[in-house]
C-alpha cells in the first residue's frame, strides 16, 4: 500500500523529537519573556519603540551603546515593528499593561492627538523646567507644538517641512529655468507652475518615453492649505476632535479644482488611480518620468537613489499658502514605571551631541534642533550639488509657510483620511464635480461618530 | 460496560485534546468578545458597561451597510468561481497527463507564497499606468486596459481574479478526494459505455459530494471574512466598493479604538455565517451522498450536518 | 468505413489532449504569473525596479542579490525558527486533529452534536475580535514573547483540520470496524489500525497545509514576538522594508524566494503519499464507498 508502516513511524520519530524541541526552545523563550528577574540587577529597563527600518535600527544600535556608557543604571530594550502593523501592536501592548516606555507617537497612523485623546501620553513638563538650560536649542514654536494646555506632551527630534522638487535632467532638454528657492517670489504661481508642467510634458502613445509635467504626494487636506484653505475646521487642530466640518469653501474648491485638472483636462499629471497604484513598487518620481513633485522632507533621503539630477525649490505662490510640517517628538508612555530614566533617555535623544546629532548623519532626517541645522545646510547642500544658502532659504521658507501637519493633530486620523480620500475619489476620476466631491465629504464627516 | 457506554467514554477521549485546548485558549477570548460586544472599550482603559448601544449603532450605520454589500458581492462571486476552478482543476491533473507531477507542483507553486505578497505582486501587475498588464494590452494588441483595481465596478471582480493563485490548498483537498474513489466503478461505467461527462455527473461528483460541501462552506465562511485585498491593496476603495466587513471591523478596533462596537460587528457576522452554512447545507442535502446512501435516507440530522 | 471511424475517433482523442494541454498551460501561465514577476524582481538592481515601463527579465540578473540578503539580516536563523515552529505545531495540529475527527465521525455519545456546533462557530469569529482577548489571557500567562501562546494551542488541534479529516473518515467502510472487534481491537486499535492508515492522503494533505500555513504567517507571531532573534521568515521579511520609499525591492523578492524553497522542498518530498497517478483500489469488499 502505502508503506504506511515506515511512513507512521518516521512521523511518530520526528513528531517525538520536535515536541521534546518544542517544550525546551518554549521554556527558552519564555525565559526571554515579559516578567524580567526583578533581584538580578539594579538596572532600569527602559522598551524603546521603533518602526522597523534597516538604517534607522543600526542607528539605533549605536545610539543604545552610546547611552549605556554615560548611564550604565539604565537598560535600554529595543522593540521594532514593521510600519504597517505599528499602530495595533502598540494597542496591544497598551491594552495588556505593556506599553513601550518610550515611543515617537507620530511614527505611523494613529498620530500624537490620538495617543494624548488617550492618555498614553506623560506630562513632560515638570521634567522640561529643570532641565531647560540644557534644551536650549530647541525651537520654542516647535516645543509649543506639543504643549497642550500648558502641559508638554513631546520633545522634537525631527522636522520634516515640504518642498518641491524637480528633475533638473528634464528642465535641462527642456531648456527651462529652474524652479526658485524663494517663499516669497509672486511670480511663481500655481498657474506658472501649470504653464511650466505643460512645457515639460511629453504625450505620447509609448508608455516608456511619455513624460509627465508634475505629480504630488499631499494629502488632500494638504491640498487645501496650499490654495489657503483648509477642508477641517480651526477648532479640530485644537481639541482633536471635528465638531462642525466646513468643507465647500471657495479657496478648497479651488484647490482641488486646480489638482483635479493637473490629470484630467491639462494632462500634465498621471491619473491619480496611477499614481496611487504606482506606489505598490517604489517612488514614480523616481522612475525619471515624471518633472515636478511636492512632498515631504524625507525625499531628500528617499531620492538618493535616482539616476537623474535633481534639486529643491520653493513650492509655489498663493495667497494664504501653507505647508505641512511634520515634526516629529519623542513621547514616554503614561503608564512608565520609570519616568526618571525615561527622561534622561529622552533627552540623550534630542541632545545634538547624543542621539539628535547621529541620527541626521545617519539616517538623514532635518533635525529639530536649531545648532544641527547649520550642519545639516552644508552637509545636505553638498549631496545635493547646490548652494548651502539656497537650501536654508528653501527650508527656511518652509518652516516659515509651515504648519503642523494635520495627521499628528486630529484624533483618529486614519479614519478621518479615510473619509477624505474616498469622497475625493470620483473627482479624481473625473466621474463626480468638484462641488458635489466636497459636499459628498462634508456629508460624510459629518456622520462620523468618533469620540 | 456496553457499547454505548465504551463509545462514550472513547469519544470524551479522543476529544479531550481538542476541549482541553478550547477550554483553555479558545472559550475565553470566544467569551470575551461577547461580552466586550455590550461594551465600550478603547483598549487603553478598562471597558465600560454600554448595553445595547453597538447593536443599535449597527443598524443606522451606513458604512456598514456598503461594507456588508461589499463582502456579499464577493462572496457570490468568489465562492462558485473557486469551487468550480479548483474541481476543474483537480479533475484534470488527476487524470494521466504527460508531466503530471511536474504540472501539479507547479499549479501549487503559487500558493505556497505568502497572500501579502501576491496581493502586493498582483496589484502591480494590474496597475493602469506601468502595470504589466496594461503595457502588455497597449504594446501587443493595441488596446487602452482598463482600470481594474480602480474602478468601483471591476474592483470586486478583480480581486476574485487575484484569489486564483491561493487556490492551491482547496484543489489539494479535491485531489486527495479523487485518489480515494474505487476503480471499480469506473471500470464499470466504462464497461456499460458511459462517455466522460457522464461519468462526471453520475459518479464523480456524488461521491464527491460531501467534500465537494466542505469547501464550499469553507469557502463561504472565509469569502465572508475576507480581510488581505483591502488590507494590502485596495484600502477598501474606491469609494468604499471594496470595503470589506473585516477591514471596517479591523479598523474600527485599531483606529477608532472601539473594541466593543468591533466585537458586535463579529458577533453580528458570526451569526450571519451560521445562517448561511444552515442554509447552504439544507439546500444540498438531497445532493450529498455518505456511504452511497442518498442523503435523504441519512440517519438523524445533525450528525452529517458537513 | 471502421478504419474511417477509427480514424476519426483517433482525431477526436487528440483534438482532445490538445485543448485539455493547451488549457492547463495556459492556466498555469496566467497562474504563475505573478511568481516570474516575483523572481525577476529579485534579480534586478534596485534602480531597475522603478524603471517603467516594466520590463519582465532583469537587463544584468543581480546574483549576489541573494547573497547580499544574509548580510542584511540574519535570514539564516529566521529560517530555522520557521522550521521548527511550522513543523512542530502541524504534526501536533494534525495528530489531534484526527483523534478528535474520528471521534465525530465514528463515536455516537450525547453532546456529540452540541460539540460539533460548538467547533464549526470557532471558524465563524473573524481573528481580530479575539486578537485582543487572546493577547491579554496569554499575558497572564506570561508568554508573551515567546512561541508558547503559538504553539501550545496548536496541541489541541484545530476546526478546520477535524472537520476536513472527519470527512473522510466518515467515507470509511463500518465493516473493517467491525473486522477489528471481531478480533476483540477496541477503539483505539480500530484508529491506529484502520482509519490513520485509511486517511494518509487527508492526513498529509492536512500536514502540509498547516505547515505551509504557519510559515507564512504573520500576524500572530507579529503580535506574541517582542525579540527579533525569535522571529520566523514571514516576519523577518519586514524588517527589509521601509518606510518613505526606500524598500530594497530586489532584496525583499530575493529572501522571499528563499523563504519559498523549503515548502517547495516539502511539497516535493510529501508529494506521492497523496498525489497517486492512478486512483487507488482500497476497499476490496464493496464496490462503492466514499
Amino acid at each position: 500500500m502505502f508503506n504506511n508502516n515506515r511512513l507512521r513511524r518516521l512521523l511518530r520519530l520526528a513528531g517525538c523529537f520536535l515536541v521534546i524541541l518544542s517544550m525546551l526552545a518554549g521554556c527558552a523563550g519564555g525565559g526571554f519573556g515579559a516578567a524580567s528577574s526583578p533581584a538580578a540587577s539594579e538596572q532600569a529597563e527602559l522598551v524603546w519603540l521603533m518602526s522597523t527600518d534597516p538604517v534607522k535600527n543600526k542607528w539605533q544600535e549605536k545610539t543604545v551603546a552610546e547611552f549605556g556608557h554615560t548611564h550604565p543604571h539604565i537598560r535600554i530594550k529595543l522593540l521594532n515593528v514593521p510600519y504597517e502593523q505599528f499602530d495595533q501592536k502598540l494597542a496591544a501592548l497598551i491594552a495588556s499593561g505593556n506599553a513601550p516606555d518610550i515611543w515617537n507617537p507620530n511614527q505611523a497612523d494613529s498620530g500624537f492627538a490620538t495617543y494624548l485623546q488617550m492618555g498614553a501620553l506623560l506630562d513632560l513638563s515638570p521634567y522640561y523646567e529643570n532641565s531647560k538650560a540644557e534644551m536650549n536649542g530647541l525651537d520654542v514654536k516647535m516645543m509649543d507644538i506639543y504643549r497642550v494646555n500648558g502641559k508638554l506632551y513631546g520633545v522634537p527630534y525631527i522636522s520634516n517641512a515640504t518642498y518641491f522638487y524637480y528633475n533638473k535632467d528634464l528642465f535641462d532638454q527642456a531648456q527651462l529655468p529652474y524652479p526658485p528657492t524663494n517663499w516669497d517670489d509672486t511670480t511663481w504661481t500655481f498657474e506658472t507652475m501649470r504653464d511650466v508642467a505643460r512645457r515639460l510634458t511629453l504625450a505620447t502613445d509609448n508608455p516608456e518615453t511619455h513624460i509627465y509635467g508634475v505629480m504630488h504626494e499631499l494629502s488632500p487636506n494638504a491640498l487645501s492649505w496650499a490654495f489657503g484653505g483648509d477642508l477641517l475646521p480651526a477648532d479640530a487642530y485644537e481639541t482633536g476632535l471635528i465638531r462642525k466640518p466646513n468643507v465647500v469653501t471657495a479657496e478648497n474648491t479651488a484647490a482641488i479644482r486646480y489638482f483635479s485638472e493637473l490629470a484630467l483636462t491639462d494632462g500634465v499629471s498621471p491619473s491619480h488611480q496611477a499614481l496611487s497604484s504606482a506606489y505598490t513598487l517604489g517612488n514614480p518620481f523616481l522612475s525619471g518620468k515624471i518633472a515636478m513633485t511636492i512632498t515631504g522632507g524625507w525625499g531628500l533621503r528617499s531620492y538618493q537613489s535616482a539616476d537623474f539630477r535633481w534639486g529643491v525649490a520653493a513650492v509655489p505662490y498663493h495667497e494664504g499658502r501653507q505647508v505641512p510640517l511634520y515634526v516629529d517628538p519623542w513621547s514616554i508612555s503614561a503608564a512608565t514605571s520609570h519616568p526618571d530614566e525615561a527622561w534622561e533617555f529622552v533627552k540623550f535623544l534630542t541632545s545634538p551631541d547624543g542621539g539628535a546629532g547621529s541620527y541626521m548623519t545617519d539616517v538623514g532626517r532635518t533635525p529639530a534642533e536649531s545648532g544641527l541645522l547649520t550642519q545639516w545646510y552644508e552637509a545636505t547642500a553638498a549631496e545635493l550639488d547646490m548652494d548651502a544658502r539656497d537650501l536654508k532659504e528653501v527650508h527656511e521658507g518652509a518652516l516659515k509657510y509651515g504648519r503642523r501637519a494635520d495627521n499628528h493633530l486630529i484624533a483618529y486620523y486614519p479614519i478621518i483620511l479615510d473619509t477624505m480620500n474616498q469622497s475625493l475619489g470620483p473627482v479624481w476620476n473625473g466621474t463626480t464635480s468638484v462641488e458635489e466631491g466636497l459636499a459628498d465629504m462634508q456629508r460624510n464627516l459629518e456622520s462620523l461618530h468618533l469620540e | 460496560m456496553n457499547e454505548s457506554r465504551k463509545d462514550t467514554v472513547a469519544f470524551w477521549l479522543f476529544v479531550s485534546p481538542w476541549v482541553c485546548g478550547f477550554a483553555l485558549f479558545s472559550g475565553e477570548p470566544l467569551i470575551a468578545s461577547g461580552l466586550l460586544s455590550f461594551t465600550n472599550y478603547s483598549l487603553f482603559a478598562p471597558p465600560s458597561f454600554a448595553g445595547l448601544d453597538n447593536y443599535s449603532a449597527l443598524l443606522n450605520d451606513a458604512l456598514l451597510a456598503k461594507s456588508l454589500k461589499a463582502t456579499l458581492a464577493y462572496t457570490l462571486l468568489a465562492v462558485p468561481f473557486h469551487l468550480v476552478s479548483t474541481l476543474a482543476l483537480a479533475l484534470l491533473l488527476h487524470s494521466a497527463v504527460v508531466g503530471q507531477a511536474l504540472l501539479r507542483t507547479l499549479y501549487y507553486l503559487p500558493s505556497l507564497v505568502s497572500g501579502i505578497a501576491v496581493a502586493l505582486l498582483w496589484s502591480s501587475l494590474m496597475d493602469p499606468h506601468s502595470g504589466f498588464i496594461h503595457t502588455f494590452l497597449s504594446s501587443v494588441l493595441g488596446l487602452k486596459g482598463p482600470l481594474l483595481l480602480q474602478n468601483p465596478k471591476s474592483v470586486i471582480p478583480s480581486i476574485v481574479v487575484m484569489d486564483l493563485t491561493s487556490l492551491g490548498s482547496t484543489t489539494l483537498i479535491f485531489l486527495a478526494a479523487l485518489q480515494v474513489l474505487p476503480a471499480e466503478l469506473f471500470h464499470a461505467a466504462k464497461i456499460d459505455g458511459a462517455g466522460r461527462l457522464k461519468t462526471l455527473f453520475k459518479i464523480t461528483l456524488p461521491l464527491l459530494s460531501p467534500v465537494l460541501l466542505f469547501n464550499a462552506v469553507m469557502d463561504v465562511i472565509s469569502s465572508l471574512q475576507v480581510f488581505t485585498p483591502a488590507y494590502i491593496v485596495t484600502k477598501g476603495g474606491p469609494e468604499w466598493s471594496s470595503y470589506f466587513y473585516v477591514y471596517y471591523l479591523f479598523r474600527a478596533a485599531f483606529f477608532q479604538f472601539d473594541m466593543g462596537y468591533a466585537s458586535a460587528m463579529a458577533w453580528i457576522l458570526l451569526l450571519l455565517t451560521f445562517a448561511s452554512i444552515c442554509l447552504i447545507v439544507a439546500l444540498t442535502r438531497p445532493f450529498v451522498y455518505y456511504e452511497n446512501k442518498p442523503a435523504a435516507s441519512n440517519k438523524g440530522g445533525r450528525r452529517h450536518v458537513v | 468505413m471502421l478504419f474511417e471511424a477509427n480514424r476519426t475517433a483517433r482525431f477526436v482523442r487528440i483534438g482532445r489532449s490538445a485543448l485539455r494541454y493547451s488549457f492547463l498551460y495556459a492556466a498555469l501561465g496566467f497562474i504563475c504569473f505573478p511568481l516570474l514577476w516575483m523572481l525577476s524582481a529579485s534579480l534586478k538592481s534596485t534602480a531597475e525596479i522603478y524603471r517603467y515601463p516594466m520590463r519582465l527579465l532583469p537587463a544584468k540578473p543581480q546574483w549576489n542579490n541573494y547573497v547580499h540578503i544574509f548580510e542584511m539580516a540574519p535570514l539564516g536563523r529566521f529560517l530555522l525558527n520557521s522550521f521548527w515552529y511550522a513543523g512542530v505545531t502541524a504534526l501536533a495540529t494534525v495528530a489531534a486533529s484526527s483523534l478528535a475527527a474520528y471521534a465525530f465521525a465514528r463515536l455516537p455519545a450525547r453532546g456529540s452534536q452540541v460539540l460539533m456546533v460548538l467547533t464549526l462557530a470557532t471558524l465563524l469569529l473573524p481573528g481580530h475580535a479575539t486578537m485582543i482577548p487572546q493577547y491579554l489571557l496569554f499575558n497572564e500567562l506570561q508568554w508573551i514573547n515567546s512561541y508558547l501562546p503559538l504553539v501550545i494551542p496548536a496541541f489541541a488541534g484545530s476546526a478546520y483540520y477535524i472537520l476536513l479529516i472527519r470527512q473522510f473518515y466518515t467515507g470509511i467502510p463500518r465493516e473493517l470496524e467491525d473486522a477489528v472487534k471481531i478480533d476483540g481491537g477496541g477503539r483505539l486499535q480500530i484508529y491506529t489500525r484502520i482509519m490513520l492508515p485509511l486517511s494518509v492522503p487527508p492526513l498529509v494533505t492536512s500536514l502540509l497545509l498547516e505547515f505551509i500555513g504557519r510559515w507564512n504567517d504573520l500576524f500572530s507571531p507579529l503580535l506574541y514576538l517582542n525579540d527579533e532573534r525569535l522571529y520566523p521568515v514571514a516576519l523577518g521579511l519586514t524588517s527589509f522594508s521601509s518606510q518613505y520609499g526606500a524598500t530594497p525591492w530586489p532584496h525583499v523578492m530575493a529572501a522571499s524566494t528563499i523563504a519559498l524553497l523549503p515548502l517547495l522542498l516539502l511539497f516535493f518530498l510529501t508529494q506521492r503519499y497523496f498525489l497517486r497517478d492512478n486512483p487507488v483500489v482500497v476497499f476490496q469488499k464493496r464496490s462503492n464507498s466514499f
